[in-house]
């Protein structure tokens, strides 16, 4: 059925169900969310550490990609971890709904009743493991970002402040990420 | 001794100004009450002294944390100020009085604390109340201790329900 070497469409499609690659379309949704995320510590040194915002303008631009990239492949990880387990849980639920919509095509073969099942479920976990990885790692980010400036780093000066905090925080998430637990 | 003393009290008391009969003070206070930037809190009372005899130009001592000071007296001798910094810790909210004395008193005071006896026995001529009705020091909680532990409890929540997810 299949030619050597070569895989079908449907197989490269499952394939990118399962593999660490993100879509293009995910992969926006997480930079984009990770550039914002990455930016709101700029308020926080701007209007409460009291930096100039001009003046500051190349350390925050540099400390926000950096960071930005760190947020985002701990977004990417920990979605990975956490879609085969989201997957899992919701399987029962997925199979009933997906059943009882097609329990009246009598005509449908079982296989294709069982990949209508696969791939909803796949849709289910994908949405379910993105926006939760968006909640966990900005919350996570944010409290490390709040306790290192205002704890830690308390007693250096502001720009330092801003660096270690900022970095410390994104570098810390992207470390966990990598967990599998 | 003492009757020389009490003559002289008296010739000061007399070169000095008249001596006032019942006293009556009419004051106006003020504190500061926003200690968040100042370590210090200022007492002022402004005051006009009338008697039933008459007599002007009192020369008036106040008896104050700072001991017992002569009282400023406006040129005309009808407005009289008293006023005194306290550190924020001693500075209590309250009615503060503020005793009032003319030469004779000030005399007399200045004699029982030479003889280490009781002050309390010399009746001042009038008796100010100042009211102190506290100092704001700042919020109870620092907003930086809100922000930390708001964040901490949203990571609780998040953390809990990762648990939840990977259980």
């Amino acid at each position: 059925m299949v030619a050597k070497g070569k895989l079908t469409k449907e197989e490269e499609l499952l394939l990118q169900d399962f593999s660490r690659n993100v879509s293009k379309k995910s992969s926006i949704i997480f930079y984009f969310n990770a550039l914002i995320v990455s930016a709101i510590p700029i308020w926080l040194f701007w209007r409460i550490h009291m930096m100039d915002p001009l003046s500051s303008a190349a350390i925050f631009a540099l400390v926000t990609g950096i960071a930005t990239y760190l947020v985002a492949f701990a977004y990417m990880n920990t979605k990975f971890v956490l879609k085969h387990k989201v997957a899992q849980k919701v399987e029962d639920a997925v199979t009933r709904e997906v059943m009882r919509k097609l329990s009246d095509d009598k005509k449908m073969a079982k296989k294709e009743k069982d990949e209508r099942v696969l791939w909803k479920k796949n849709e289910v976990a994908e949405a379910e493991a993105t926006t939760f990885s968006l909640f966990y790692n900005n919350a996570l980010f944010l409290m490390l970002v709040v306790v290192g400036s205002f704890l830690l780093f308390k007693s250096v000066t502001p720009a330092y402040n801003y660096v270690f905090s900022t970095l410390g925080a994104a570098g810390i998430i992207a470390l966990f990420s990598t967990s599998t637990q | 001794m003492q009757v020389v003393a009490v003559i002289l009290a008296f010739l000061v008391a007399v070169v000095a100004g008249e001596t006032c009969t019942g006293a009556q003070v009419d004051s106006v206070g003020f504190t500061s009450q926003d200690a968040t930037i100042v370590t210090k809190i200022a007492y002022i009372s402004d005051f006009t002294l009338s008697c039933s005899n008459g007599a002007k130009d009192v020369s008036l001592y106040a008896e104050t944390v700072d001991g017992i000071v002569s009282v400023p007296r406006s040129v005309d001798g009808v407005k009289y100020q008293v006023s005194w910094v306290e550190d924020v810790a001693t500075a209590v909210s309250g009615e503060r009085p503020i005793k009032l004395y003319d030469d004779q008193g000030y005399a007399a005071l200045r004699k029982a604390q030479r003889g280490n006896e009781d002050t309390s026995s010399v009746q001042p001529i009038a008796v100010i109340n100042l009211y102190h009705p506290g100092a704001y020091r700042g919020p109870w909680i620092q907003s930086e201790t809100m922000a930390i532990l708001a964040a901490i409890f949203i990571y609780y929540y998040a953390l809990t329900q990762k648990t939840r997810l990977m259980a």
